[in-house]
């Protein structure tokens, strides 16, 4: 049972490596161009979600919401 | 008091025009689509006239509804919502003329070049290298126009609606000068500049994009600014709509793989665009919700205001059909989805529930609004509400079962390995359904008509009573 069980742990890790295994070596310009994307992508969004839920932005987010609410009559003298 | 203010204080005549419009294209697109359904259940309605074929008047169908209809809608509230969220007038009058007249003529010229059989055939993107670029002229002076506004607004803030329509509008111009790129060979031929699976991809690109960006975040910037408005309460939440944009903006441009699962593209790009599109179910439905509890103790209006019933509608549709779309994309399901009808009961679960009935819904707010008098009719908004409704879910089940046997019918296999139906059977086996489906799609057609008549006799109502003059010359105190 043990032999079987450690049998098929190192089968996945055998597979997980070889399924994230990366050559970068092998790696193009559009590769590059494609990582360097979904990174900043990936840090622009976890930035976006920190703003937007920190609780100190709470009011000045959530008072925006208003701007419909007094559109006609007061929103035109703002600036 | 308060409209003629607003009728002296910024241009709705282009408003106006474009709002009018939407209704008629309605009827057409949706005119188009009922005859071309009915083509599918009794063929012999194709005349024998090429110009009458299936595969000439899909693309105009398609055309009419996304372009037509759908540009006529955005175009209306864009130009109405940012004069009013940002305190001015539009920054010039006579582009947006431009953009009413250009983009009429491009419909005109699809009209034309399409039943003539004169395509690029790419989907969504079937109009010839002349109207490409009529289409990228006349959107730049749409969005030159909209972001000018912006720039001259009154207030600090841009609100969330504009935000929406911004992102539509920067990545519609991306997408469709990159996926139209093509070399003219004479003055209605021309050829891709990709080939084989990267215009695939190119193409699916722009394909899920044209949804995303211009069926949704269009159509979101008119529901942020519209169910507020019309529910006379602010949006649920602000911060919600802020990731919903920025969520939005970030993960659509990801799916387009996941349409072309199991072809020559690589494995792993359909994998990611699955991967993305399941991740898309968050801020769609956060952005679904918040629309929704916009009218959190306040559902009471639902019962009689016809208008609020279309966009919280729209809302329960744009849920459905953004929980659909993820699942749809995993392989395993999409190996019995894909080339199947259920992917077009899934497309009509979003265009006639969740656009179609979103941009109704501003319309029907708007046009009051703008013509200074009430609607002619409002049983008659009752009555295109339950049309609508109905004629869109007998349309999507009868896609849904018809896709569903297609898809077990085409894999089902005996104990030999030999296919258990042949595909004339999976046809035939279609016919109940895509008559059920001609007779939905009729039925959302006659909404569409009871409302195009509606908005006329409103129009005549409001010059027989000189609204719009009272309101432009109306004395207004500041």
């Amino acid at each position: 049972m043990s032999n079987s069980s450690s049998g098929s742990n190192a089968y996945i890790e055998e597979n997980a490596q070889g399924y994230f295994h990366t050559d970068w070596s092998a790696m193009t310009s559009h590769d590059w161009a494609g990582l360097l994307i979904t990174v900043v992508t990936f840090v622009m969004m976890v930035i976006a979600y920190f703003y937007v839920f920190r609780p100190k932005n709470k009011d000045k987010l959530e008072q925006q919401k208003y701007i419909l609410m007094d559109e006609e009559t007061t929103n035109t003298e703002k600036k | 008091m308060e409209e003629a203010a607003a009728e002296q204080k910024y241009n709705f005549d282009v408003v106006r025009w474009f709002a009018v419009m939407t209704a008629v294209y309605l009827v057409v697109g949706a005119t188009v689509g009922v005859y071309i359904a009915s083509e599918l259940a009794w063929p012999v309605l194709n005349l024998d006239s090429p110009y009458l074929s299936f595969g000439r008047l899909r693309p105009l169908h398609t055309n009419a509804v996304i372009f037509a209809f759908g540009g006529c809608i955005l175009m209306a509230t864009t130009f109405y919502t940012v004069q009013r969220t940002c305190g001015v007038k539009l920054w010039s009058n006579k582009l947006a003329w431009f953009t009413f007249w250009g983009w009429n003529l491009i419909i005109v010229a699809a009209v034309i070049t399409l039943p003539l059989g004169l395509t690029q055939s790419k989907e969504y993107a079937e109009l010839e290298w002349p109207i490409d670029l009529a289409i990228a002229v006349v959107w730049l002076s749409f969005m030159f126009n909209f972001m000018m506004t912006i720039a001259n607004r009154k207030t600090k803030h841009i609100y969330v609606s504009n935000w929406f329509f911004m992102g539509m509008m920067i990545m519609i111009t991306i997408l469709h000068v990159v996926n139209s790129a093509a070399i003219p060979v004479g003055a209605f031929k021309s050829y891709s500049v990709y080939s084989g699976v990267q215009d695939a991809m190119i193409q699916w690109w722009w394909g899920h994009n044209a949804v995303g960006f211009y069926l949704t975040a269009g159509f979101l910037g008119i529901m942020y600014y519209f169910v507020p408005k019309q529910a006379n309460r602010p949006v649920f939440s602000y911060r919600l709509s802020v990731i919903h944009f920025w969520a939005l903006m970030f993960g659509y441009v990801w799916l387009g793989a996941h349409h072309l699962q199991y072809t020559a593209l690589p494995d792993w790009t359909g994998s990611l665009g699955a991967a993305v599109s399941i991740a898309m179910i968050i801020p769609s439905w956060g952005g679904a919700v918040n629309g929704m509890m916009t009218l959190s103790g306040a559902w009471d209006k639902l019962r009689n205001d016809y208008v609020l019933r279309f966009l919280i509608m729209s809302l329960a549709f744009y849920a459905m059909s953004t929980f659909e779309g993820p699942i749809m994309s995993i392989k395993t399901v999409n190996a019995l989805s894909h080339y199947t009808d259920w992917t077009i009961g899934h497309v009509h679960s979003g265009a006639l529930g969740w656009v179609a009935m979103v941009g109704i819904g501003a319309l029907y707010h708007m046009i009051p609004k703008v013509f200074h008098t009430p609607m002619y009719s409002q049983k008659l908004i009752n009555m295109h509400f339950w049309t609508a409704t109905v004629g869109t879910v007998v349309y999507i089940v009868a896609m849904w079962v018809s896709g569903i046997m297609q898809g077990l019918m085409w894999r089902a296999y005996d104990d030999y390995g030999t296919l258990a139906y042949t595909f004339a059977e999976s046809v035939e086996a279609m016919h109940p359904y895509y008559a059920m489906r001609a007779i939905g799609g009729a039925i959302f057609l006659l909404g569409a008509v009871i409302m195009l008549y509606n908005i006329i006799m409103t129009v005549l109502k409001a010059k027989s009573e000189g609204t719009v003059k009272a309101a432009q010359t109306a004395a207004v105190t500041a």
